[in-house]
């Protein structure tokens, strides 16, 4: 196996990661803010969130560059700062969090609604602050379903096509994922690249997948 | 002082409460589930905001909305003892008492955890996990993580409903003792009389978000505001009468549903009333045993039913009617709901020459006490001339 047929894991990967972490960083506000809020607008935001899950990857990396591309003040914005987005590995990060966090903040919502009012309301009267809480009481009893969420995510950000094509096209050692570079193998006829690298991709996979069921079966037995 | 004045608008009616309390007394919110009794608690503990109404504990304004002040809970000082104990599983038991603890030295959280674990025997349980110990040791650990705060105002919203009735005692006799060694005031919100009446010297009846009767224990049991109060504490004969005569210390009341003259004390000006009798304060004699001289209020009937208990019997009595016609014309028979017209709890007379129970079938004499029998005005609802008022 040749190391450049490694470098599109090592992006997946690193892709992947990348968008999970800043999928933390920003869904799990949304989700606490969504599991807690008495907002009548709520499940709208929910929605607005959850189109990604709906719409073809194709669709979404079509809107992402409108959005990010040369002629938007988002693009030209970035462009000026000498940190273009489209066709880069930034790009390729957007898409692949914007595809995945639907995923990390629907499942963590669930886990933060699931801890009991009644223990944040403890928590309240014995002179904690919200923020306190958040940290003391709901992320401690609601990480298992936390991190299950981070686990799907990162799950579909290592597999996502469609989107990452459009928005950073598949840059050798910048933006060709596995994914990608696949679908060049197999358009090239080389079926044995290809073949390799799918063999990775489902290893990589089953890994995930492993991963889930263990964390879900700890997330049920706590339930009990 | 707690300054209780707070109003709010609930799905099925408005909750409106004004209550002033001393401080260091018990309050007992008592009141059918769902009339707003937690409400009011999570309302004081800054829980849920009120509309409108003030909120003083003390010295200190909770709730002000004319000047839109609100203290948010984690301010407000004030000791919360939940319905399920709401005891963090992912803490140990120790942890969970130190909880409202975190801005004291170390030094300090562990002397304090550390008395308040001997005061409330729940010594050996420090690094167990709530949901390994048993409900009367959760309920022990939940108030002790709220009494290591020393709070000024304890609240205690049903805090007994999850317990069977063997731990059920032993955890009331705990708070008994802690009320008399807190110096704080304390308010339970229970639907249960019983518990009311053993944990606090006030109580508060609840309905529909209304105070209906505030009192003393025995005020609340003895003499009931009205038809609710009466109901909720358990006064089973409750009828209606008019006032034909009065002479002095009693009057004399006509009772149609029994169709009896009764002699009740000459207290309410009113000549239409309504009176109860709790089952306990209603004499049930045997026929035979008849006295030197019958006393007022003594009918004769005849026992309908009977139902055993530990320590007596309930009877349920119809009354003889004087005009036999009524009796056995069944037009008056078919208006009434129940076959019996009173119902009376018989105590055993246990080593009495005279202890005999009571079967069905059985004659009795019946003899109200005029003591006994608590009286209020009609309700207004159901006042005879509705109409004169328009």
């Amino acid at each position: 196996m040749m190391i450049s047929e490694l470098m599109p894991l090592y992006l997946s990967l690193r892709l992947a990661l990348t968008a999970t972490l800043f999928g933390l960083l920003v869904g799990l506000p949304i989700a606490w803010f969504l599991g807690h809020t008495q907002w009548k607008g709520r499940e709208v935001l929910d929605s607005l969130i959850s189109i990604p899950m709906v719409l073809p990857p194709t669709v979404l990396g079509y809107y992402l560059l409108v959005i990010l591309g040369r002629n938007s003040w988002i693009g030209k914005l970035a462009e000026r700062l000498g940190t273009p987005l489209v066709f880069t590995a930034r790009g390729a990060i957007i898409a692949a969090t914007v595809v995945s966090i639907p995923f990390f903040i629907k499942t963590a919502r669930s886990a933060i609604e699931g801890v009991p009012s009644n223990l944040l309301d403890a928590a309240r009267v014995l002179g904690r602050t919200e923020l306190n809480i958040f940290f003391n009481v709901v992320i401690p009893n609601a990480w298992k379903g936390i991190a299950a969420g981070l686990v799907l995510m990162f799950a579909r950000a290592l597999g996502d096509f469609g989107t990452t094509l459009m928005v950073s096209g598949g840059i050798p050692g910048e933006t060709l994922t596995m994914p990608i570079a696949i679908y060049n193998a197999m358009l090239a006829g080389d079926q044995a690249t290809a073949n390799r690298l799918a063999m990775i991709m489902v290893g990589t996979a089953l890994l995930v997948l492993v991963l889930i069921n263990v964390l879900n079966r700890q997330v049920g037995r706590r339930g009990k | 002082m707690i300054e209780l004045r707070i109003s709010k608008a609930l799905e099925l009616f408005s909750l409106q409460l004004d209550i002033k309390l001393s401080e260091g007394s018990s309050l007992a919110l008592v009141g059918p589930s769902g009339c707003g009794k937690s409400m009011t608690l999570r309302m004081i503990a800054g829980l849920v905001q009120p509309d409108e109404g003030y909120i003083k504990v003390g010295d200190t304004v909770f709730y002000d909305s004319s000047e839109r002040t609100f203290v948010p809970a984690y301010k407000r000082h004030v000791g919360f003892l939940f319905q399920n104990y709401a005891l963090f599983p992912h803490l140990t038991v120790e942890q969970n008492i130190a909880f409202g603890l975190n801005h004291r030295s170390k030094r300090e959280r562990q002397e304090k955890v550390h008395s308040i674990i001997e005061r409330l025997r729940i010594k050996g349980l420090e690094k167990r996990y709530p949901q390994y110990i048993s409900g009367g040791q959760q309920q022990r650990v939940a108030l002790a993580r709220t009494l290591v705060t020393d709070p000024e105002l304890l609240l205690l919203d049903e805090p007994f409903s999850a317990l069977d009735s063997q731990v059920k005692k032993k955890m009331e006799k705990e708070v008994i003792d802690v009320r008399n060694t807190f110096s704080g005031t304390m308010i339970l919100v229970t639907h249960s009389l019983e518990e009311a009446f053993r944990l606090c010297s006030s109580i508060a009846v609840m309905d529909n978000g209304n105070i209906i009767q505030l009192g003393t224990q025995d005020e609340i049991i003895h003499q009931p505001d009205n038809r609710t109060v009466a109901r909720l504490t358990g006064t089973e004969n409750i009828f209606d009468g008019i006032v034909t005569e009065r002479n002095g210390e009693t009057a004399r009341l006509w009772v149609e549903e029994l169709h009896v003259p009764l002699t009740i004390p000459n207290t309410l000006k009113q000549d239409n009333l309504s009176f109860g009798i709790r089952p306990a304060q209603l004499i049930v004699e045997q026929n035979h045993y008849t006295r030197v001289e019958d006393p007022e209020n003594s009918f004769s009937g005849r026992i309908v039913q009977t139902i055993p208990t530990p320590d007596g019997q309930i009877v349920f009595i119809q009354l003889a009617r004087d005009d036999l016609a009524s009796l056995s014309n069944n037009s008056s028979l078919s208006h009434r709901q129940r076959d019996y017209d009173l119902q009376a709890y018989v105590p055993f007379k246990y080593g009495k020459s005279d202890h005999r129970l009571f079967q069905p079938r059985d004659f009795c004499k019946v003899i109200f006490s005029v003591s006994a029998i608590a009286l209020w005005p009609q309700d207004n609802a159901k006042a005879h001339k509705p109409v004169a008022q328009q």
